[in-house]
């Protein structure tokens, strides 16, 4: 921490921190959190899925409301239990886009099992309550998450209630004026694996879309997208895709949408 | 097919031949993709079909040939391919996307300034109004369809885009921005003006005019508040502290904006460069921030374009860091002052300023309708002191009270003395700290006329490094040998003849504390805890808001405690 940010907790053990609020210059913003699956699964692809996410961050930068986004970033796995945060090591918590130096990311290292209850968990957690303490200072606030995994949950301490009950409250109105949580998909079988044993490939990747859709069902997630293959450019569309998401979704707060029909009520 | 793969060939009207490749392309929308090359923005439709069926060809031709306006993006002419018109081409220009301008740390990072927005804003009503005389309709001029060039932060330029969207002759608009919409309305040159109200106010404060919490209406019921004109002017609007003070905004246009708001009224705007006094009540507008005991109300009083708020003093003047004097209740520049120390005293038509330059006192009076005079004392003053509305002047062996006397012009006559030990005795804020033979003693004036000159043995033998008084209170700040800071504090009975006191350890010299005239003390020693007192009845409440912070600087105006944050002037009182 440092005099710019502050710590918060929350849940059982779950942590992350903020931008001081006394800080702030603008009189709205767009919470924005990216959580990204390290297990050992995406193991070969880490540089890919480093790549993707400092092009969708960077690409914030020529947004007409940089200004207005407090991004958070995280990674899962399970070789983060035993630190503070249970499953998750925050990267950096919400701060302003002009604090960010993606260059300044650390090297994705792929190993352990998937908390994905914990990824979303803290994820959707930590972006209600520095919601909460936003609005209680009357800072207007919205919010996009987006949870990037190859495979299901199996290795939480949230539960599969902590997480539904964390999404149901960021999508009252009460707290954020909206909150859009998205769920991505991405392959990581290998070429070699579909080479070798195209059918048990097929069916990993089915079983994986599978149980990421149901997850996103069950847990009330707004969004499922299956990226498909984690391949360059399909992460280079995946990072265009983050980063007008968050574009779309400040631009909601400052204006309530794009530019509507009148012909119907004029 | 808008989105090129291989480079294409095509002509622009009135430019000639150029090839369009793969790398120049931007972005795409709803309506087709964006490519840019060399001076020039080319549009290719997705739909060259709809294109054709919406007149699109002759109404580009309508646009280019009707507006000529430096800060409008006219389209200059179709994009032809074999002899179809696939989409229209316009200048580039540079500029910042409107949302950042609304950002505070984005202007303090380029320097922009009320100045700068005023001359924003007057090009933007030059521009509305421009079009208006065209026969032109903007219809969606929201915030994200103006650029500003601000390389001259004084003198920014507006740019407006998405032309082809405008209403002009037989086309109709027919998309709007919900944020900028007229709901009371059809579309109209009256509904254009509401939009440009929308933006410069966003531009001025930074809030869109129907946001801010408001109770009745959740977040983001921007559309309820629209109709039901619940504008930021209503009391009871709650206003986050990045929120820039309305005060700032010339007088006709907020008079102008408040109207539009919340009246309902629709009249054409006065021009941004127009002054005068505002009408409009601000007295309510407030940030109001909720705390354990009760709630402490931050106002924003006073922020000066490009300075920031240095020193303050009772009367209600501050100087800012470019030395210039503003009233704070009519937050008119009242003058302007060198670098060296200053003290500001007021009287009832005016204030007495004293300043030292280059060594020496200079005084002066002026009066509120800013006629300044030249005042003389004739002494050998080494210092001076300010305490409440009192000056003296300190000479080597005496304290004089100086006296405002109004003949035909004014005049400081010497009052009352009192001896001191001029060499002996240390100034600090409303107080001197006199050690006359190893003996300690405060020297401080009290009530209308007095001063008090206190034997205080409890300093005897200590370094003073601080201190502060006020009505019937000093506190006293020295330092040990070993390096360890202390409080003393001295609560005084009225006729400042017994006092109570009480020491304790502190961490450094500074005093972050006023005392206002009745005698009660707000001090911060930590973040998130004001500190209330009444010294000499011993009472003392700790108030705890997350929004205290150590770094906010206390003072008062008269009886109200204020504090300047970086730059700012805010007043801070109980619920």
């Amino acid at each position: 921490m440092n005099d710019t940010m502050n710590d918060f907790s929350f849940g059982s053990g779950f942590q992350f921190s903020g931008a001081t609020i006394d800080n702030l210059e603008a009189s709205e913003y767009t919470l924005v959190t990216i959580a990204l699956d390290e297990s050992g699964s995406i193991s070969g692809f880490e540089s890919q899925i480093e790549d993707m996410l400092k092009a969708a961050v960077g690409a914030c930068f020529s947004s007409p409301y940089s200004n207005n986004l407090l991004i958070r970033v995280i990674r899962f796995g399970s070789q983060y239990k035993h630190q503070n945060g249970n499953g998750v090591d925050e990267i950096h918590g919400f701060k302003p886009l002009s604090e960010i130096d993606v260059n300044a990311y650390p090297n994705l290292r792929g190993g352990g099992a998937t908390p994905l209850n914990d990824g979303v968990y803290s994820s959707v957690g930590a972006m209600n309550q520095y919601a909460e303490s936003l609005v209680d200072l009357d800072f207007a606030v919205n919010g996009i998450t987006f949870v990037i995994s190859d495979g299901g949950e199996n290795a939480s301490v949230a539960t599969a209630k902590m997480v539904k009950d964390e999404l149901k409250k960021s999508v009252t109105g009460e707290v954020m004026e909206s909150h859009l949580s998205i769920l991505i998909g991405i392959n990581i079988v290998t070429d070699d694996m579909r080479k070798r044993n195209p059918t048990y490939a097929k069916q990993i990747e089915a079983k994986v879309e599978q149980d990421l859709e149901n997850f996103q069902r069950d847990a009330g997630m707004s969004q499922f997208i299956w990226a498909g293959e984690a391949t360059k450019s399909k992460l280079a569309k995946l990072a265009e895709f983050v980063s007008q998401s968050i574009s779309s979704t400040s631009q909601a707060l400052g204006t309530g949408g794009p530019s509507q029909n009148i012909s119907a009520t004029i | 097919m808008s989105t090129i793969k291989r480079p294409k060939k095509v002509t622009l009207e009135g430019y000639g031949d150029l090839t369009l490749r793969t790398a120049d392309y931007v972005t795409e929308g709803g309506e087709g993709a964006i490519y840019r090359k060399g001076g020039y923005i080319i549009k290719l439709y997705h739909d060259a079909q709809k294109m054709q069926r919406d007149d699109m060809s002759e109404k580009i031709h309508l646009l280019a040939s009707s507006l000529k306006h430096p800060s409008i993006v006219t389209p200059k002419g179709l994009v032809i391919d074999s002899n179809e018109a696939i989409g229209y081409y316009m200048p580039f220009v540079q500029g910042e996307a409107y949302p950042k301008l609304f950002t505070n740390d984005f202007r303090n990072q380029n320097g922009i300034d009320t100045l700068g927005v005023t001359h924003l804003a007057t090009k933007m009503h030059e521009v509305v109004d421009y079009v208006h005389r065209q026969g032109a309709l903007l219809v969606d001029a929201n915030e994200l369809n103006w650029l500003a060039d601000i390389k001259d932060v004084r003198q920014p330029t507006p740019y407006v885009i998405d032309v082809d969207s405008w209403q002009i002759d037989h086309f109709k608009a027919s998309v709007i921005m919900p944020s900028i919409r007229d709901w009371h309305g059809s579309i109209s040159e009256a509904s254009d003006w509401f939009s440009w109200g929308i933006v410069t106010f966003l531009l001025y404060t930074g809030i869109h005019p129907y946001k801010g919490n408001l109770d009745g209406y959740k977040p983001g019921e921007l559309e309820r508040r629209m109709k039901n004109n619940a504008s930021v002017f209503l009391p009871g609007v709650r206003l986050n502290k990045a929120v820039r003070d309305f005060r700032i905004i010339p007088g006709p246009l907020l008079d102008w904006y408040e109207a539009t708001f919340t009246q309902g009224e629709r009249t054409l705007p006065p021009s941004p460069q127009a002054t005068g006094k505002a009408n409009t009540n601000l007295g309510q507008i407030m940030r109001v921030v909720t705390t354990q005991s009760g709630g402490l109300i931050f106002e924003r009083l006073l922020e000066v374009p490009g300075e920031r708020v240095v020193s303050i003093w009772p009367c209600g003047v501050v100087r800012t860091n470019a030395g210039t004097l503003v009233d704070v209740a009519t937050k008119r520049t009242i003058g302007q002052t060198s670098n060296g120390r200053v003290a500001v005293v007021g009287r009832d038509n005016g204030w007495v300023i004293v300043e030292e330059v280059s060594g020496a006192w200079q005084w002066r009076f002026i009066d509120r309708r800013g006629t300044e005079s030249t005042l003389t004392v004739p002494l050998t003053v080494t210092t001076i002191l300010r305490s409440g509305e009192r000056l003296f002047a300190v000479t080597e062996s005496e304290l004089i009270e100086l006296t405002l006397q109004a003949f035909s012009k004014p005049v400081l006559t010497l009052g009352n003395r009192w001896q001191i030990l001029g060499k002996g005795t240390r100034w600090f804020s409303e107080v001197g700290v006199s050690n006359i033979l190893g003996a300690m003693h405060l020297i401080a004036p009290y009530g209308a006329n007095a001063v008090a000159m206190v034997r205080t043995s409890e300093l005897d033998g200590l370094t003073v490094v601080n201190a502060k008084a006020g009505t019937r209170f000093v506190v006293v700040v020295t330092v040990s040998h070993n390096g360890e800071y202390e409080e003393h504090r001295f609560a005084f009975d009225k006729n400042w003849k017994q006092y109570q006191y009480d020491r304790e350890l502190v961490d450094g010299s500074e005093l972050n504390l006023t005392i206002l005239p009745k005698g009660v003390t707000a001090s911060i020693r930590d973040d998130g805890e004001l500190i209330i007192a009444v010294p000499f009845q011993g009472d003392k409440k700790v108030v705890s808001d997350r929004d205290i912070c150590t770094n906010l600087r206390l003072a008062h105006i008269i009886d109200k405690v204020v504090y300047q944050k970086d730059g700012v002037l805010w007043s801070l009182g109980m619920r």
